[in-house]
């Protein structure tokens, strides 16, 4: 039979246990969340921008916000910058190069910066040279 | 029978609970260390791989179309990678390596800016990529870009791997491959 005793320290490791569990376990999914949204904003950023490279409409930041929250990983509050640049490549002898950084901005529950907004901002860079496009 | 003080159980039970604590507290701090490096380990190699693809494309695409490789190829990687701050202030060092296996035109051309890649070979046997005897694929210029950085100022597990093996887990080096057009010479 249980003393009373024993049923208190149950209690007591479980009070201390328990926080720490939940913990890591929302440690573990917001960084799975985190690699996922990384990949992602690769992925798609090359492909909104050369999709809008070869059939032009509201442009890359519209194009790959469009594919992120189709794609669930935007949600309400998130938001997508995509800024882009000529860059000289090779003296740029060989046809224009774009750059393009995309910053999404996101609402991580742990990985939160410090700053006032507090939200966690990740960002990607892909470039397009004119040859790319024609080949595919 | 003489019966067991329950006050000297309660007391012994907690002596066990701190001595167990403080030896599994570390353990577990090292494991969870490990797993959070090799998570880093593997998304910058994917960074990396990535980053790789995309630029060894432009590079053989916009070459080829235009006067062809002039030798200065890594050295322009290099300037776009760092220009662009892509990986921040994450990196400790970095090196590019451009080289292009040519069984068509005797011709191999390599070029090398950064840091040191780590002593990994550049140029790989050309029979990796074509299959030369099925008839099915001829075996044909293969332009390689080599990306390696090192991590071992960043994570302190990185510097201690690195201090203890010769290739420690603070250096990352990914290989891109891409065709070119024997007519890109």
């Amino acid at each position: 039979m249980k003393s009373r005793f024993s049923t208190g320290t149950v209690t007591i490791e479980m009070a201390f246990a328990l926080p720490i569990f939940l913990l890591f376990v929302l440690f573990s999914v917001e960084s799975a969340r985190f690699f996922w949204t990384q990949h992602w904003l690769n992925y798609n950023l090359h492909h909104a921008a050369q999709l809008e490279a070869l059939d032009p409409q509201d442009g890359v930041q519209q194009r790959l916000t469009r594919q992120l929250t189709r794609a669930g990983v935007l949600v309400a509050a998130n938001a997508v910058r995509v800024s882009e640049t000529e860059v000289s490549w090779f003296d740029n002898a060989n046809g224009p190069l774009t750059r393009y950084r995309a910053e999404a901005e996101l609402d991580f529950l742990l990985f939160r910066n410090s700053d006032a907004d507090r939200v966690l901002t990740l960002s990607s860079t892909t470039w397009l040279g004119e040859t790319e496009n024609e080949i595919n | 029978m003489k019966l067991i003080n329950a006050d000297f159980l309660q007391r012994k039970q907690s002596g066990n609970v701190t001595i167990e604590l403080a030896i599994i507290l570390p353990v577990m701090a090292t494991i969870l260390a490990l797993i959070v490096h090799f998570g880093w380990y593997l998304y910058w190699q994917n960074q990396l791989d990535n980053t790789a693809h995309r630029l060894l494309k432009l590079v053989v695409l916009e070459q080829s179309k235009g006067s062809g490789f002039r030798g200065n190829e890594a050295a322009v990687v290099l300037r776009e990678l760092t220009s662009t701050g892509v990986y921040g202030d994450y990196i400790a060092d970095m090196g590019v390596r451009f080289s292009i296996v040519s069984d068509i035109n005797s011709r191999n051309l390599q070029s090398q800016a950064g840091a040191n890649c780590y002593d990994k070979p550049a140029i790989q046997n050309i029979s990796e990529f074509g299959v030369a005897d099925s008839g099915r694929m001829e075996p044909r210029n293969i332009a390689t870009l080599n990306l390696c950085i090192n991590f071992s100022e960043l994570l302190p597990l990185a510097g201690f791997t690195f201090s203890v093996f010769s290739n420690g887990l603070g250096n990352i080096q990914r290989n891109s491959y891409y065709p070119v057009s024997a007519s890109a010479f």
